[in-house]
């Protein structure tokens, strides 16, 4: 077990690191060449301002029409992107495996809101998932993907969760929550999570058409 | 318990049902389906997402996570009680994620059903851009569709006809050219029954505006063309009409993605206007025309913009209404409500100019909600009504939130400036036997404003 975790913990934290970087890289270039070729317009209307107005205004809770037309969903949806965004960086044992790697250190959670954060975002995962499940509407849309995506995001809060209290197991759930997170970050780039860097390059570009053609609002 | 409960309550909407429905109800489709293999779809299709389109394409398939968001955007899915069938997303579904799915090898009857999909469920109003938290745009991902069904001729068959009328006579309805011309001077005695010394000026150079208008002016409702010059006669402006087959502005192409042929419509439609050397192109009250101009069919030529400036009939009453050139007598008393024509307001961001112009005219406005750049489309944009009267029944009944919103105003007029939402309401005002009346703006201020003798 102690090699499979140093193992984990090491190179494959490496390789699935430099697999999201370099996906990244990839695929930005890739948008960047495509457009150029083929959808000019693209990059001849993209407008910095617009942009960043269509971003911050689609960040502002409950500001676009859509937001406050599904209640339930923008409430568990915008809990559930808190959630995971700040405890994959600033929870306390991930800042003590960077400060032990790099020597960097930074501000932290304390543990108490780590651990709030935790289960309002496994309650957020498990809504999403079962209104996938349970709505008629949703299910009729929904693909593997986005059933397999919410779930494993869900396994790694879940494992994760389990494994800092130690309630049984320790370290077959550590292991298990670095193999799943890693897994998590491998897929980032090439499934549908790659709407982390692409939502805002999307939203950008829609809102620069609004903004410079249609001169109105796009939220 | 208890929580999961209330959660699945929220979630869940009762007594939604999904259409699944293969049946297709045009038996040109069927037709062409008959004629095409496979393989003709499987070429068009890799010319189509392969060659021609690129990253809005690639990445606006990749980046919609399936969240639903965009049930709320669209009148079709509204109006069947939140079927996913009718959603955005269940639209990029059944046809492109298809296509895509099944590599291109689709059969011609599947085909034809997308192509119904495509050209007669969905109104390109982009509506649901607005609805997405990504920003992805369902209307361009449908005209993608309709691209691809255009390369192997499965358009249904009255829009085909109109793009046919384009090819041939650079109009939308078979107006011959003498027969235009004729027209407009049948009208010009008209106007000078009533003005003595009104005019048409065709084929005038160097005129400040040139008036366009859309083929089924000259060939339904010359009276629009009346009311029109007489605003400009009145007005006392510099204008003219073109003579040129570039003098309509119309363009049903664009809806089929017949690019080819769009293009060389646009292209005529500014060198009528360049030939006049007018300051201005002023269109007649239409929106698709409109959308053509300046977010289509400039792009597919290559122009950031248009080179010369065209401005919609709402902008040039709005300037003649703000400077005194024509004056109301007096307003209308009966309560009027304003729809707002997607390629106008959520298109250009004409909406508030409108709500300026129908202020000088009307004393009691009721608005519809959601207005503005939320408007709901009529039900007949993007091509739809030009798909025939097979689909009446269907773009009808999919519009039944616009008919519940008109009931709401309690209004008796309904002023629209766009040709196409004005049909749309009619038939909409018809089927659901509501006590209103659709009106042009043109027309409005034609009946109000102060006629010196």
């Amino acid at each position: 077990m102690n090699i499979i975790y140093s193992f984990l913990i090491g190179p494959m934290a490496w390789i699935s690191f430099s697999i999201l970087i370099i996906g990244f890289i990839i695929k930005i270039l890739y948008f960047f060449f495509l457009s150029k070729n083929k959808d000019p317009e693209v990059l001849r209307y993209y407008h910095i301002g617009y942009a960043f107005r269509s971003i911050v205004a689609w960040n502002i809770l409950f500001l676009a029409k859509s937001w406050r037309q599904n209640i339930p969903f923008t409430i568990a949806t915008i809990l559930f992107h808190i959630s995971i965004f700040l405890i994959p960086i600033f929870l306390t044992a991930h800042v003590i495996l960077i400060r032990m790697s790099w020597g960097i250190s930074y501000f932290t959670l304390s543990e108490t809101i780590s651990d709030i954060f935790t289960v309002v975002g496994l309650i957020s995962a498990a809504y999403l998932f079962i209104r996938r499940i349970i709505d008629k509407k949703i299910r009729y849309i929904s693909t593997f993907q986005d059933y397999f995506l919410i779930c494993l995001c869900f396994l790694v809060l879940f494992t994760g969760f389990v494994s800092y209290h130690q309630f049984i197991n320790y370290k077959f759930f550590i292991c298990t929550h670095i193999l799943l997170s890693e897994l998590l970050i491998i897929l980032i780039p090439i499934t549908k999570l790659s709407h982390i860097i692409f939502a805002p390059i999307l939203r950008g570009y829609i809102g620069s058409e609004f903004g410079r053609i249609r001169n109105v609002y796009d939220w | 318990m208890s929580m999961i409960g209330k959660i699945i309550q929220l979630s869940q909407n009762i007594g939604v049902s999904i259409m699944e429905s293969i049946e297709i109800t045009d038996s040109h489709l069927i037709k062409v389906s008959q004629q095409i293999s496979t393989q003709d779809i499987k070429n068009a299709v890799d010319q189509v997402l392969n060659k021609e389109n690129g990253s809005r394409l690639k990445f606006y398939l990749s980046s919609c996570i399936n969240c639903g968001m965009c049930f709320n955007a669209c009148h079709f899915c509204i109006s069947h009680n939140f079927d996913p069938y009718y959603s955005p997303v269940g639209k990029v579904k059944n046809t492109l994620k298809k296509i895509i799915k099944k590599n291109g090898e689709i059969t011609p009857i599947e085909m034809a059903k997308i192509a119904e999909i495509a050209f007669t469920e969905c109104t390109l109003c982009k509506r649901c851009v607005l609805y997405c938290p990504m920003g992805i745009d369902t209307a361009y991902l449908m005209s993608v569709v309709r691209r691809i069904c255009c390369l192997i001729g499965m358009v249904p068959q009255y829009i085909q006809d109109t793009v046919n009328s384009h090819a041939a006579f650079f109009n939308q309805m078979w107006v011959k050219d003498d027969e235009w011309v004729d027209t407009l001077k049948w009208q010009e005695e008209e106007l000078r029954g009533e003005f003595p010394w009104g005019e048409i000026p065709i084929d005038k150079v160097g005129a400040d505006f040139m008036y366009s208008v859309i083929a089924p002016e000259p060939k339904f409702s010359p009276e629009l063309i009346y009311y029109m010059s007489s605003i400009f006669n009145i007005a006392k402006v510099n204008w003219t009409m073109s003579s040129q087959p570039g003098w309509d502005n119309s363009d049903m192409a664009m809806y089929v993605r017949d690019d080819t042929i769009s293009q060389q419509l646009k292209r005529s439609h500014f060198e009528a206007a360049l030939k006049l050397k007018c300051n201005y192109i002023v269109m007649c009250e239409c929106g698709h025309a409109f959308r053509s101009v300046y977010d289509t069919i400039n792009r597919q030529l290559g122009w950031k913009y248009y080179p010369i400036k065209v401005i919609h009939a709402v902008e040039f009453l709005a300037y003649l209404l703000k400077r005194g050139k024509i004056k109301i007598r007096e307003k209308i008393k009966e309560p009027v409500t304003i729809h707002d024509p997607c390629n106008i307001s959520r298109g250009r961001g004409l909406h508030n100019l409108l709500r300026e112009v129908v202020s000088y005219l009307c004393e009691n406005i009721i608005e519809m909600y959601p207005n503005k750049e939320h408007n709901i489309c009529c039900g007949a944009g993007g091509g739809v009504i030009n798909c025939g009267p097979i689909y009446k029944e269907k773009r009808v009944k999919g519009n039944k939130v616009k008919a519940e919103q008109l009931k709401k105003t309690g209004a008796k007029i309904v002023i629209a400036p766009c040709h196409n939402c004005h049909s749309g309401l009619e038939d909409i005002v018809q089927f659901y036997e509501l006590d209103m009346k659709v009106r042009f703006l043109g027309e409005i201020i034609y009946n109000l404003m102060e006629k010196p003798v």
